[in-house]
């Protein structure tokens, strides 16, 4: 055992917005992955819906809710950050390992699991999630691989533990998001701190709903910053200067950097002499410091005792004029800030409509994390504080992006002894991602800010009227819509439901998806709930579409309660009426013709069709739970169908017509390997007669597919 | 209803709401919350640090040796050793985002809970840990700003702000309230 040296600072110095994590020598220097292209993380197999555990000193509980898909989830997560093409990082596809537990934080296995161990629940504590990395403290050979040479703050391993006494969900059915809380987490294990910018997937708490599953700005920068793409990289320009109060340099101050332009929103913090130096996309940036203690206090960056006592007091700061900064180029900015403590302290906020007054809704929040405001509407925005106490020399400020801010007002109503609530009008343009915004009060020479305080979200999403049908009646306009039976591939359609381009996640199971193996519940910020089930998303686009499975979770529902959301807007909720089956053919080449395959694999088509006697494979969907005859089929929403038991290739009994004689069904399955396609295998009979474009029609229990589609028969 | 009735009720109803959110780290504990789960809560200055693996190798510690000069919950002699997961042992470091660190020679009041493994560490993460400054007022660690308690108005509200800048005694007399009404409490029940 050695001693360290007491001096333990986890700070990095302030060369970049964002916080990183830090050695805890002396000095500290940030630590790094090496491996940020190849990232290999496994999850543990405890991690699946319905998990309990019994470390929680009050007995067995639920951790991960029974309806949520962690699997999904953690790989949506590290999705998140693949997807930031700027940045050099790679979490390689996700394994799962039946590791029981962390066995050895150097153990080079790097796992996602729920704290079991009594050391591992002593180490979580009252956290909800939290990653330890470890990293070389020295700069010389690796001690756990000999010959291999380590830099100092090379992190060699990280363990994400979920704490066993917290519910997850991924479904909204508790108040903890597991794929927000991984997003977060896999942005420790790439060592980023938490940041002082409420809006933040790294702000530490809290988060409404599932806002953190969505990269801000300031994570952005500091991922892009970090690491950044060998080529085609994002530019960057600098700003640095230095907080002064009187002259002096001001310790730690947070800084703001925000162009409302772009919608970026990064964070800072001085160093102890004051100075700072922030890579920033080239821009133009409203740049402010304000002291700790509005919603940021120093423990929430782990200050010691000693940096604590080093913080000071002063008004929040704005400078004149935005501070421009080019590409590879250095802009000075320093900030001489305002001496004095605010009184504009315990500011209470509420909403009401656009250019009204005495409609005060009757409820007031404090400003405890970021809030979120659906944007593409005009609201007025109404705050009280004890130091706000007059119209005169009071202005107040929402920066951020697409936002206009009108005149302060005075509201008709008052609080107990008389203490005025002024209001704003804000017209928020309509966003398609979610941007943090500023609010920065002056009243005389007081000041208040509160920086990411505000997330203005894209529009609220409406579900059309008749929203929901097949993916296959949409091609073909024939099965009715408004139904949907559990594993359905189907289409939403509604108004800012979905990206104006919009990222396509692939048919099914494949090791070229954009989630490996299993389809994302969220794409390109859009998710889909049927009573409170996230739906796998196959596809988004045009704002107004999105394709999806039906959840198998709903079988046995009557109905199921719809909800879409993006970019962190929620629809209100539609019901559809919940059927076992929905079954449907997928068509090709024409919208007439069934999509099916020959018994040789061939397309069958007008020149290529069937002889009498041999198997086709027609390609649908809406089969349902299948039912094997006792025979278990663990099929998973949004993951590839496992194959069917060959004891019983006709799930739910099929019978099949072609030209109106009984074709025998060989088989009846989703599509092994593929969510949300199945397949019907069918001999042609021997008898028939009919050639050309010939009916073709599967049915069982009272329900058939399409009654006007064809196959080729010759 | 008049009219300040309607207003108390507003701002409960208000902050209810507003402390519903998730998190994404720790969740936040009122003073009651953390002086109920604490085992100890004590004054001191910290006078050494060092760090060692725990018993089964999954994490490093790093322990700090405080010396106590004020016991306001539990039994504490001189000194205690707390524990908080994160160091460097032996060429090897392990950094955990949130864990909470001292540096010797601060004087600090902490709130101490007893983990599974037998170690005190601080409770609710930095929520746990009070800096005292030169003039023996406290500042709290971790916790957010922001209203913990239900309030009756503004005013209020802004007088019962999360501790901070209270003098240490005021803390302890605070502790001292809270955990006499627990043992009336267990007396009753």
């Amino acid at each position: 055992m050695r001693r360290i040296l007491p001096l333990i600072f986890l700070l990095a110095v302030s060369s970049f917005g964002y916080i990183r994590l830090t050695t805890s020598g002396t000095p500290p220097v940030p630590i790094q992955r090496v491996d940020n292209t190849g990232i290999q993380f496994y999850l543990n197999s405890l991690i699946v819906a319905g998990a309990t555990s019994s470390q929680t000193g009050g007995g067995s509980m639920t951790v991960i809710s029974a309806n949520s898909n962690p699997v999904v989830a953690a790989r949506a997560a590290i999705a998140t950050w693949n997807a930031v093409s700027t940045a050099n990082v790679n979490f390689l596809p996700l394994k799962i390992t039946q590791t029981p537990n962390i066995q050895h934080a150097e153990d080079g296995l790097m796992v996602v699991t729920i704290a079991y161990a009594a050391d591992d629940v002593s180490a979580v504590g009252q956290a909800l999630a939290f990653t330890v990395n470890e990293y070389a403290a020295a700069t010389g050979t690796n001690p756990y691989v000999p010959g291999q040479t380590v830099v100092n703050g090379d992190i060699l391993d990280s363990d994400i533990l979920l704490n066993p006494a917290v519910q997850f969900s991924t479904d909204g059915s508790t108040s903890f998001d597991l794929q927000a809380v991984l997003t977060h987490e896999f942005g420790h294990a790439l060592s980023a701190n938490h940041t002082g910018v409420l809006g933040a997937t790294m702000f530490q708490a809290p988060t409404p709903g599932t806002i953190a599953r969505i990269l801000s700005a300031d994570d952005l920068s500091f991922v892009n910053s970090v690491y950044p793409a060998p080529s085609g990289a994002q530019t960057f320009g600098t700003i640095s200067g230095t907080v002064t109060l009187s002259g002096s340099p001001v310790p730690y101050a947070l800084l703001s950097f925000t162009d409302p332009a772009q919608g970026i929103n990064i964070g800072g913090l001085a160093a102890a002499n004051g100075t700072y130096s922030i890579q920033v996309p080239p821009g133009s940036y409203t740049t402010y410091a304000e002291p700790f203690g509005s919603v940021v206090q120093p423990g929430n960056l782990y200050f010691t005792v000693t940096q604590a006592a080093q913080t000071t007091t002063f008004q929040s700061t704005l400078l004149a004029s935005p501070v421009v900064v080019a590409a590879n180029s250095t802009t000075s900015a320093s900030v001489a800030v305002a001496p004095g403590s605010t009184n504009i302290t315990s500011l209470f906020y509420a909403f009401g409509g656009a250019g009204k007054t005495g409609d005060f809704s009757g409820i007031l929040h404090s400003i405890v994390g970021p809030v979120l405001i659906p944007s593409g509407q005009s609201l007025d925005l109404l705050l009280t504080s004890p130091g706000m106490t007059s119209l005169t020399g009071l202005s107040i400020a929402l920066t951020g992006k697409g936002i206009a801010v009108g005149a302060p007002r005075l509201d008709t109503t008052t609080l107990t002894g008389g203490q005025p609530i002024f209001r704003v009008t804000l017209t928020l343009a309509s966003l398609t991602a979610p941007a943090p915004s500023n609010l920065f009060i002056t009243q005389g020479s007081n000041t208040l800010s509160h920086t990411g305080a505000f997330v203005i979200v894209p529009p609220t999403p409406v579900i059309s009227a008749a929203g929901l049908v097949s993916a296959v009646s949409d091609l073909t306009g024939v099965v009715g819509s408004g139904t949907v039976s559990p594993g359905e591939y189907v289409t939403l359609y509604g108004s800012g439901v979905a990206p104006a381009t919009g990222p396509y996640a692939g048919i099914g199971y494949t090791n070229t998806g954009y989630v490996l193996g299993y389809l994302p519940q969220n794409l390109g910020g859009t998710s889909v709930t049927f009573n409170g089930v996230q739906a796998p998303v196959f596809f988004t686009g045009g704002g107004t579409q999105v394709n999806l499975q039906v959840p198998f979770e709903i079988a046995n529902h009557q109905t199921a309660q719809v909800i879409a959301s993006f970019g962190g807007s929620a629809s209100a909720p539609i019901t559809v009426p919940v059927v076992a089956q929905h079954p449907a053919l997928f068509t090709f080449p024409a919208n007439t013709n069934a999509y099916t395959a020959n018994q040789d694999g061939s397309i069958n088509t007008s020149t290529n069709a069937a002889a009498r006697g041999s198997y086709i494979t027609v390609v649908g969907t809406g089969i349902g739970l299948p039912s094997y005859t006792g025979i278990p089929y663990p099929i998973q929403t949004g993951g590839p169908a496992p194959a069917p038991p060959t004891a019983d290739l006709n799930a739910n009994g099929y019978t099949c017509t072609i030209g109106g004689v009984t074709a025998p069904v060989a088989f009846t399955g989703w599509y092994t390997g593929f969510a949300a396609e199945a397949e019907w295998i069918v001999q042609i009979p021997a008898s028939l007669s009919a050639t050309g474009a010939v009916p073709i029609q599967f049915s069982t229990g009272g329900v058939s597919t399409q009654s006007d589609l064809t196959v080729f028969i010759k | 209803m008049n009219y300040l009735a309607r207003t108390r009720a507003i701002l409960t109803a208000g902050l209810l709401c507003a402390f519903t959110a998730s998190a994404t780290s720790v969740p936040r504990l009122s003073f009651e919350e953390l002086t109920d789960r604490s085992e100890l809560v004590v004054s001191g200055q910290i006078s050494r640090s060092w760090a060692d693996w725990d018993s089964s190798h999954h994490f490093i510690w790093t322990r700090y040796e405080l010396a106590v000069s004020g016991v306001y919950k539990g039994a504490a002699g001189s000194s205690v050793v707390l524990s908080e997961p994160g160091g460097e042992v032996g060429g090897m470091g392990q950094s955990i985002a949130g864990s909470v660190r001292y540096a010797v020679g601060d004087k600090v009041v902490v709130f101490l809970e007893r983990v599974p493994n037998g170690y005190l560490r601080t409770t609710g993460w930095s929520q746990g840990k009070f800096m005292v400054d030169s003039s023996g007022r406290v500042h709290g660690g971790g916790a957010l700003a922001g209203i913990d308690l239900v309030q009756t108005n503004v005013a209020q509200a802004v007088r019962d702000l999360p501790v901070d800048g209270i003098a240490t005694s005021e803390l302890a007399a605070r502790v001292a309230a809270r955990v006499r009404r627990q043992r009336k409490q267990r007396g009753v029940q």
